[in-house]
């Protein structure tokens, strides 16, 4: 088994048992326009199949969307949604059902001004390959696509503008680890040090963190110039483990704070 | 400068903080605050029970391995949106830490240099 693998195999333990399935945010937007493509923004930050839940007016909408892809709309759905949705495969973006679903869910978010989002593992099966992706979505709903960067395009934009003579990452999204940066050697005993650190992390998250969905930082480190300490960050599902040396760590710190805080 | 002093001044020189106290790690006990507004004791006492875990507890036993696993945390941060929590360990009496807590942007090498300055007045003082 590599450490990767090992790594992965931890935080699916440690997120199954220590995290609250489905843990909620809020999406903001003024109309239903921008809701819906702060949903579409949403569909396109998820790559493992999940059911995404929508806290909206009247009820709550499910979505089954896996690799960046929205699957099918799953029940139970409001009562202003057309049964015949409801269930409904969508296989592509020439299913007309795809037009109809958006001008379902513009009705739904008219009388909405924030929309609850949360996502559990999904548990019904479609195909790989099915779905409508989510850059073809706008066009369809008639809806601008959102300009902000989304959580993975955030934390890997600030990743990649690390130094990787001394500074080695792993980025880790669900229970994979989806990127890694920096010298070789540090970055292979670094995914061993994140499982230990992440089992401490989880089991103590309560104890550190007074609003869990705000948590985005957390820095360990000696006093000691010449060792290197350890930053874990996280933003919406993604996260990523740093080892830095202490000399620069703080400023790496500090440039992430910006990057991210309210 | 006596303690409350010494963390009055920290207070007033670090912008964006709001909070400096001086805790004793082992009985997570308060033993000194600054403060803007006078803080709820459930606040503080939260406060010392996350400078434990983050400089003595979980999270810096499974830190410590990314530098050898010798020397204890001296620093760590906890970073959510709204705020940022920094705890440095006293270097002359290594059971007790300053606690602050900081605006989210606050730079944060500026405010450790200075809690540092911080710590070695208190500790100078015996």
């Amino acid at each position: 088994m590599s450490e990767f693998a090992r790594l992965e195999e931890k935080l699916a333990k440690l997120r199954h048992r220590e995290r609250i399935p489905g843990e909620g945010r809020k999406l903001r937007g003024t109309g239903p326009d921008a809701l819906l493509a702060a949903i579409v923004t949403e569909i396109d930050e998820t790559i493992l199949p999940r059911r995404l839940t929508f806290e909206v007016p009247g009820g709550h909408i499910h979505l089954a969307v896996a690799n960046r892809r929205l699957q099918a709309l799953l029940g139970p759905a409001p009562a202003s949604i057309p049964d015949g949705l409801v269930g409904l495969k969508l296989p592509d973006v020439e299913e007309p059902a795809v037009a109809k679903l958006g001008a379902a869910l513009k009705t739904v978010l008219a009388e909405a001004e924030a929309v609850g989002v949360s996502a559990i593992r999904l548990t019904e099966t479609f195909g790989s390959d099915i779905g409508v992706p989510a850059e073809q979505l706008p066009r369809v709903w008639s809806v601008k696509a959102s300009k902000t960067l989304s959580a993975s395009e955030t934390l890997e934009a600030f990743l990649v503008r690390l130094d990787t003579k001394s500074v080695a990452w792993l980025r880790i999204e669900g229970e994979e680890v989806t990127g890694q940066g920096g010298p070789e050697a540090i970055v292979s005993g670094l995914a061993e040090q994140a499982a230990l650190f992440l089992d401490g992390y989880f089991s103590k998250f309560e104890t550190a963190f007074r609003e869990s969905s705000l948590a985005c930082g957390t820095l360990i480190s000696p006093g000691d110039a010449a060792q290197t300490g350890l930053f874990f960050i996280e933003i919406d599902t993604v996260s990523a483990i740093l080892s830095a040396p202490t000399s620069e760590i703080l400023g790496i710190a500090t440039a992430w704070q910006r990057l991210v805080a309210e | 400068m006596d303690i409350t002093a010494e963390l009055d001044a920290m207070r007033a020189d670090v912008q964006g903080c709001a909070l400096v106290a001086y805790a004793d790690l082992s009985s997570q006990l308060v033993l000194c605050t600054s403060a803007a507004s006078n803080p709820a004791q459930e606040e503080m006492n939260a406060l010392s029970k996350a400078a434990q875990l983050a400089l003595d507890g979980e999270f810096a036993a499974g830190a410590a391995p990314s530098w050898g696993g010798e020397a204890p945390a001296e620093v760590s941060v906890l970073m959510t949106g709204a705020e940022a929590r920094l705890f440095l360990r006293a270097p002359n009496n290594p059971t007790e830490a300053l606690m602050c807590v900081c605006a989210p942007d606050i730079d944060l090498e500026a405010a450790v240099a200075e809690a540092r300055a911080t710590l070695q007045r208190i500790g100078s003082q015996g």
